[in-house]
């Protein structure tokens, strides 16, 4: 039962990607139009045009190509001493404004339906280097069941003595569903090799690649 | 009539507003470290948002013996991420505390094989789970006993 929800909602998301519902119901309209108004005319020659713009508007509506855009979001992880060996986990709530995100590229009705992580990097605030540190996980996690935690990228090891560091993205995690949320939390795993009795502030600077209707 | 329609309206919101705190503190029991039967890990179980998520914090053989490094994430499908840490690695995942000792919408992952299954987890007293991993249906999956661990304070 959940797969072939799963399956169908899929499909749907699929069928969304791919086709303009408005531009194929002004369509439908047009041919409406068309058959009431035009098809008994005698004109042949108007008769065809008119179908050729039903025809051409119904062919782009089922084409719609998606434009891309990358995003970057700048922010600093907190972790609250005192920290253990292992990992530990600092998270950032990210409300989503797409209005702000895709700036001019925004319109009624826009939906992002692809984030993928381009970059992320990390740096130390509190101090020159990331010594002491051993690896690091960026993940999306979201409140919506729907949404299941994704990881994105992760750094293992951290080379001895680095200032900052890149995360290698992961090559299918796609966080677009994130993007039609309210907010959703991006969580950062800092392993550490010992005990730390002091808090640590990292600086993050993660792009994504989106892409929209 | 006043203070008696006033006094119900509080009573009525208090009872829904202390019943959403308890349903919280309820689903929060899940919290802690937890032991799989076969005594070859340790889960720790934290809360990120409204959901539950449980990270190794312990293996017993934290070593890969070919690579002689510590064990990561190389049964992962994305081959972008075999390099996880296996400890710190969140194998359950996205969990809801539905009510009656139950937390569902979840998933566990294997590490040995890299997949991942649906999940549910059944705490049968505060020291007990039952951990039901499945394909598909629950009725084809499988029950893992796990214990809590007393953790000593630093």
């Amino acid at each position: 039962m959940r797969q072939k929800k799963s399956a169908c909602h899929l499909f749907n998301q699929q069928l969304k990607k791919t086709i303009d519902f408005k531009a194929l119901e002004n369509c439908v309209l047009l041919a409406l139009f068309i058959h009431k108004h035009l098809y008994n005319l005698p004109n042949m020659k108007l008769k065809f045009f008119s179908i050729a713009l039903a025809a051409i508007t119904m062919f782009s509506a089922c084409n719609r190509s998606d434009q891309a855009t990358e995003i970057t979001i700048s922010d600093t992880f907190a972790l609250e001493g005192p920290l253990y060996e292992g990992s530990n986990p600092a998270q950032l709530i990210y409300p989503v404004d797409i209005k702000n995100l895709l700036g001019d590229k925004y319109h009624e009705g826009v939906t992002i339906t692809d984030a993928t992580l381009a970059s992320a990097t990390i740096s130390a605030l509190d101090s020159n280097s990331l010594s002491g540190i051993t690896s690091m996980v960026l993940s999306v996690a979201s409140d919506n069941p729907e949404l299941k935690m994704l990881e994105l990228g992760v750094i293992n090891p951290i080379a001895e003595g680095s200032t900052n560091a890149a995360l290698n993205p992961s090559a299918e995690a796609n966080a677009g569903k994130y993007f039609q949320e309210k907010q959703y939390y991006i969580i950062l795993d800092v392993a550490l090799a010992e005990d730390l009795d002091d808090n640590l502030a990292l600086k993050a600077d993660i792009k994504f690649n989106l892409k929209h209707n | 009539m006043k203070k008696i329609l006033f006094i119900a309206f509080a009573a009525f919101f208090g009872t829904i507003l202390s019943s959403f705190v308890n349903q919280d503190a309820a689903g929060d029991r899940l919290i802690g470290v937890w032991e799989p039967s076969n005594g070859r890990a340790r889960v720790k179980v934290e809360k990120i948002g409204a959901k539950y998520y449980g990270k190794i914090v312990w293996l017993k053989e934290p070593v890969d013996p070919v690579t002689k490094q510590a064990k990561t994430d190389k049964n992962n499908p994305d081959p972008n991420l075999q390099n996880v840490p296996l400890k710190g690695y969140r194998m359950l995942k996205d969990f809801v505390y539905s009510g009656k000792d139950e937390w569902n919408e979840g998933t566990i992952y294997d590490p040995l094989n890299g997949s991942t299954y649906s999940c549910t987890i059944k705490m049968t007293d505060k020291n007990t789970l039952e951990i039901r991993g499945y394909i598909g249906v629950s009725a084809l999956g499988r029950t893992d006993i796990w214990k809590r661990l007393e953790v000593k304070k630093k």
